[in-house]
């Protein structure tokens, strides 16, 4: 049995060690570390890589984008979670571009939380109304208009339906296909956002 | 020499013979002092607008018929002598004087016109061919005008150039008939040239050639040599031949005269020049002379003219000009033959011959168709009134009548006494007589004298002048005190035959004369009022007209009325006859148009269409007149405008004047001669507040002053009282131009300034109120965002707190004994509502979901996730499309608030198994439907379902919306909310 590693960075102890007990309570996960900073988790990322970090946007010093950013450019292969007591939080939009590939409410039950961090191994990635709109804008812009970054009939429609406020399940109802597609057209979405940021970040380094 | 005058003297006499009574025409003399340039008249031109060039020995007058406008070598004339005009075109005029320079009158004023070659010769004649070409008879030659040169055209004669001297050219056929000076014989020859080779055809030589005159109608060229009237043929000539012909007949009786020049007037009357007078030769050979014993007082006669209007013009070398209009009117005077005549009496009887009575000689006159013959009556006879009965002459002193018979063995009249006067009310001096020979006697009684020797007498309401009978023989009659009366004589076996028709009391003060036309109107002159013309039907006015000097009538005294067989009033009048023709249309004093000024006492109306009239100062005989129409028609113009002290000549097109013109006259013409100073003018001006016509006056000229700038229009009319012309009317425009700051284009930058100015400042006034706005919004905006990110902290850290004591509680849950780990799992339950709640503020606080859109797509996820939650089967019904409306933050969060209440009230308390959300928005108002398939619902207070209901509509009346619920089979709960 291979366990899934999670790291938490969070900088509150009541509810790093709070969920840090429910990961260590979810059969399948392994708890690989916990830091209160970003200063803190980077070199622990840099050292112990794990599967999936949980990562708090507001942090002391260094904020939890940035530390996204950072933490990516040595190990792209990492999930990032976003943690946040709001849904409809900016930040989390800014961390999905920055590269996070879902969020988590902190106020989600235990069995939630699980069950989004498994659903995020496997390769979903949440999504609600917010950031679906915000994604709808996103794409509209020229950039997105490239082959590259286009997104396809099939995904513009989900984007629209959630922007929309419908649940996967209805959205899936509505498109005649299963909530896995569904999950794995938002996934794609989420990986073109990831790739033209990657384009733009290559663009600002190359014509400086 | 003498032999010659002696035998015109006596032709003249023997001529004189024939006509018995002095006679005397209207001739009206202009000289100097009427305005003519010189009393040198040499020649007459009258142009295509009517107007009258006088060329004389000391300059040019042209006479409009309002005034002569003079021009001498002041004005421009090379030379004083004016030798000849001929118009070019409207308003332009060559005037060729008697030297080596072309002038020309043009607009009203003399330019000298430059030549090509600067080469003109002395023109005596100009001559426009039928093909319009322009020829010059001149001391130099035969020549071709050309535009702006004289093409010499040479002449010659068995190879010998020998034209010169030329004084006057006609066109006949190809050849052109040239007038020559022979120098050696200081006579005129005539020469017939080849209009196209030039070369002399025939001569006519050694004649002293006074006077040339082509007659197409008749094939004549006639010509006066040696003072004798000749003829040739005309087509002979124009094929360059001098054929003599015999005189065609009318001529003939000019044969005794010495004659020096001939026209023909347009009733093909010939007028001559003789040596004593001016002849005219009718075209049936009668010869009437005009001469110093019948008014015509000019020396040294030189031409005659005949204008448009066919009235005789005779020029003078010395004298001026003289005119005789109408030909048709004479006015016997106080003589016959070399006796002087008071002519008391006059009748015409229904032979055609006149009766006059001379008081001076006691004669009876008679003037028929064998000439005039005359009785000696008895030297104590004074007769002032004749009239006839069964073919004997009545005679009518103060106070008797009496019955006159010729006798053809004695030749003399027997005279009958047949009436004396009974007392003074009668008046025997107006006396008619009607068709059976019944005598009626005016006065204060209207007394009636039958054949049979029996007097009715019939009263009447006042004195009568006169009576008239009417078409129906009924007799009308009108006293001094305006009753008009008709009378009907129907003989019976006794009493008075004459009968009382009709009485009406007439409006109208001092009537004294009467006559009845054929359409039965009844015509009454007064004493001081004119001429009234009623018109009855069925014994009602039905139409009254007055005439009075204003209207143009001689006087306003009349004496006499009478209607002639066409239906045409004659008025005797304190100073002349009055024709009062078509309709009353027009009225035309006949003696004054002819210049006789004198009280006309009778009018007798002749058999042979003319008309007898005795007055103060002779007898006056109007013949038939103008049989021929003259096809003329006055043009009126403007002669001269004057604009200040400017004079701008003849204006064309229309006329701009600078702004500070305040005056302008106009002087105008609207040439006949018939009478022009009784042309009469009017004038409207367009363009300031009076627009009225103005009294027609027989002033040419209007006087506009007080002009404002302003576009204009001068209306302009011209009447003809004395002639039958059709009112002329003329308008023209002229503009005085506003000053600058008037004028439009200043309006148009001032308007543009203003509008500029308009439109800045109220850009500018917008602009700062847009800045004030967008200040306050930014304001606001700050506030707003200062309170939501307020608002937003507080939420995150109570937040971040909430979500530390449910992780802290959730611990505790994990490890504490039973009692405290139901409490701590409470206090995680609880904290995890307040974050979800807290969720929905930060949700509404957040300004970029504003729309109506994102908080029914928050609503329908909420109630997903909600519904899904709890397992329920749901379905939610959600317009795709919704209209851009913004939401209040308090509409979001109770919008989202109630939703969650409906949903949670269904899954809760409902046992449904079904719950559908449904949104529509319809008309401005959004309607959220919320309906289970449920068991219904408490309403009472105090239940958690009660309290619910009770929350949602006070959350809705926060906002304005109602909340309704309907329980059927489940539970609908309805929300309305007005949008906007």
């Amino acid at each position: 049995l291979i366990l899934i590693t999670v790291s938490i960075v969070e900088d509150l102890e009541e509810i790093r060690n709070g969920l840090a007990g429910i990961i260590r309570m979810t059969e399948g996960f392994e708890v690989l570390g916990s830091f209160a900073s970003a200063e803190e988790a980077l070199p622990g990322l840099e050292k112990d890589p794990p599967d999936i970090v949980i990562m708090d946007i507001h942090l002391p010093g260094l904020n939890g984008i940035e530390c996204i950013r950072q933490a990516r450019r040595n190990n792209p292969r990492i999930h990032f979670m976003m943690f946040t007591i709001y849904e409809n939080n900016d930040s989390v939009f800014e961390a999905l571009e920055a590269g996070a590939s879902g969020y988590l409410l902190k106020n989600s039950s235990a069995a939630k939380i699980a069950e989004s961090l498994k659903e995020l191994y496997e390769g979903g990635s949440p999504m609600n109304a917010e950031i679906a709109k915000k994604l709808v804008l996103r794409f509209q812009q020229p950039i997105y208009s490239q082959d590259e970054y286009h997104l396809t009939v099939k995904e513009k429609q989900v984007l629209q339906l959630m922007s929309k406020g419908y649940l996967y399940k209805e959205i899936a109802d509505e498109l005649n296909n299963t909530v896995n597609t569904i999950k794995q057209h938002i996934r794609h979405i989420y990986e073109k956002l990831h790739v033209q940021n990657k384009a733009e970040a290559i663009n600002k380094v190359f014509l400086k | 020499m003498r032999s010659i005058s002696k035998l015109v003297f006596e032709t003249l006499w023997i001529f004189s013979g024939q006509f018995s009574f002095a006679q005397e025409y209207p001739f009206i003399n202009y000289t100097p002092k009427d305005g003519l340039v010189s009393s040198r008249v040499q020649k007459f031109y009258q142009d295509s607008k009517g107007r009258i060039f006088f060329m004389t020995g000391n300059g040019l007058s042209l006479y409009d018929g309002a005034r002569f406008l003079n021009y001498s070598i002041d004005d421009g004339l090379a030379s004083p002598l004016i030798n000849d005009v001929l118009e070019i075109n409207a308003d332009s005029i060559l005037v060729a004087t008697n030297t080596g320079v072309l002038n020309a009158w043009v607009k009203g004023s003399i330019k000298t016109i430059k030549t090509r070659n600067g080469y003109c010769p002395v023109i005596n004649k100009f001559l426009r061919d039928q093909a319009n070409v322009i020829y010059a008879a001149t001391d130099q030659g035969l020549f071709r005008f050309d535009k702006d040169i004289f093409i010499p055209i040479p002449i010659s004669f068995n190879q010998n150039e020998i034209a010169c001297n030329l004084v006057d050219i006609f066109a006949i056929g190809n050849h052109f008939l040239l007038k020559k000076f022979d120098a050696k014989y200081i006579s005129y020859d005539l020469v017939l040239v080849n209009k196209y080779t030039g070369v002399i055809s025939s001569f006519l030589k050694g004649m002293a050639i006074t006077c040339v005159l082509p007659v197409t109608a008749g094939n004549l060229l006639l010509v006066i040599a040696d003072y004798k009237l000749l003829s040739f043929d005309l087509d002979a000539a124009g094929k360059g031949v001098f054929r003599q012909i015999n005189l065609p007949p009318p001529y003939l009786s000019l044969e005794p005269f010495i004659l020096i020049k001939i026209i023909l007037d347009r009733n093909n009357n010939m007028w001559a020049i003789a040596d004593k007078a001016i002849l005219r030769c009718s075209p049936d050979g009668d010869i009437q002379s005009f001469d110093r014993s019948n008014g015509l007082v000019l020396n040294n006669i030189v031409s005659l003219a005949v204008d448009r209007e066919n009235i005789l013009w005779i020029l003078s070398d010395g004298s001026g000009v003289v005119k005789l209009v109408n030909r048709n009117v004479r006015l016997i005077t106080g003589q016959i033959g070399k006796s002087p005549a008071t002519f008391t009496a006059i009748y015409t009887d229904d032979s055609g011959n006149v009766w006059l009575f001379n008081a001076e000689d006691k004669r009876l006159y008679c003037q028929g168709r064998d000439g005039l013959k005359s009785w000696q009556m008895d030297s104590t006879l004074n007769v002032y009134n004749i009239g006839s009965r069964s073919g004997r002459l009545l005679l009518f002193s103060g106070d008797e009548i009496f019955e006159a018979g010729l006798s053809k063995k004695t030749n003399r009249f027997a005279v009958r006494k047949i009436y004396q006067h009974v007392n003074d009310s009668i008046n025997f001096t107006r006396a008619e007589t009607d068709q059976n020979g019944n005598i009626y006697l005016p006065g204060h009684i209207l007394a009636v004298l039958t054949p049979s020797g029996r007097v009715f007498k019939t009263d009447v309401p006042g004195f009568i002048d006169w009576i008239t009978f009417d078409q129906q023989q009924q007799l009308w009659t009108i006293t001094r005190n305006g009753f008009l009366l008709c009378f009907q004589w129907q003989p019976k076996p006794t009493g008075n035959p004459l009968i009382l028709k009709f009485q009406y009391k007439v409006k109208m003060g001092d009537p004294r004369s009467i006559a009845v036309d054929k359409e039965g109107k009844v015509w009454i002159g007064t004493r001081f009022s004119g001429l009234y013309c009623l018109e009855f039907n069925n014994r009602k006015l039905i139409s009254q007209r007055h005439w009075s000097t204003t209207e143009l009538l001689s006087d306003n005294f009349i004496y006499y009325l009478t209607c002639d067989k066409n239906n045409v009033i004659w008025a005797g009048t304190q100073s002349g006859i009055d024709k009062i023709s078509f309709s009353g249309k027009v009225v035309e004093s006949i003696t004054r148009n002819n210049n006789i000024y004198q009280m006309i006492y009778k009018i007798q109306l002749g058999k042979n269409s003319d008309l007898w009239a005795i007055g103060s100062g002779g007898v006056v005989h109007i013949q038939d007149e103008n049989p021929e129409e003259v096809h003329y028609q006055p043009q009126l113009q403007i002669m001269r405008m004057i604009a200040g002290d400017k004079v701008l000549g003849l204006p064309s097109g229309r006329t701009v004047l600078p702004s500070q013109t305040r005056q302008v006259s106009f002087e105008i013409a609207a040439p006949s001669f018939i009478d022009e100073k009784r042309i009469a003018y009017s004038y409207r001006l367009d363009g300031r507040q009076e627009e009225e016509w103005s009294r027609a006056t027989n002033q040419a000229g209007f006087h506009l002053i007080n002009l404002q700038p302003g576009e204009y229009t001068l209306h302009m009319k011209a009447f003809f009282p004395v002639s039958k012309y059709r009112t002329e009317e003329l308008m023209y425009h002229f503009i005085i131009l506003p000053p600058w700051w008037k004028a439009w284009w200043f309006y148009w930058l001032l308007a543009a300034i203003f509008i500029g100015t308009l439109v800045l400042f109220t850009r500018m006034y917008y602009q700062k109120k847009l800045q004030k706005q967008e200040v306050n919004f930014e304001r606001q905006r700050a506030i707003e965002l200062e309170r939501t990110r307020i608002a937003m902290e507080m939420h995150d850290d109570l937040g971040s707190g909430l979500t530390s004591i449910r992780y802290l509680a959730a611990g505790l849950a994990t490890s504490a004994p039973t009692v405290v780990k139901e409490k701590a799992i409470k206090i995680e339950s609880s904290a995890k509502q307040l974050v979800d709640s807290m969720n929905d503020i930060v949700w509404t606080l957040k300004s970029d979901n504003n729309l109506l859109s994102d908080t029914l797509n928050y609503i329908r996820k909420q109630a997903g996730e909600l519904l899904e939650s709890f397992g329920m089967e749901y379905r939610l019904n959600f317009p795709m499309q919704l209209d851009e409306i913004k939401l209040t933050n308090e509409q979001k969060r109770n919008l989202i608030l109630i939703s969650k209440e409906a949903v949670h009230n269904g899954i809760k308390h409902s046992d449904a198994t079904i719950l559908t959300v449904k949104a529509v928005q319809d008309n401005g108002v959004l309607r959220l439907v919320f309906s289970d398939n449920g068991k219904g619902f408490t309403q009472e207070p105090g239940t958690m379902q009660g309290n619910g209901l009770h929350n949602m509509k006070r959350r809705a009346a926060e906002i304005g919306a109602s909340i309704q619920m309907v329980q059927d089979s489940g539970t609908t709960i309805i929300l309305t909310m007005k949008l906007g």
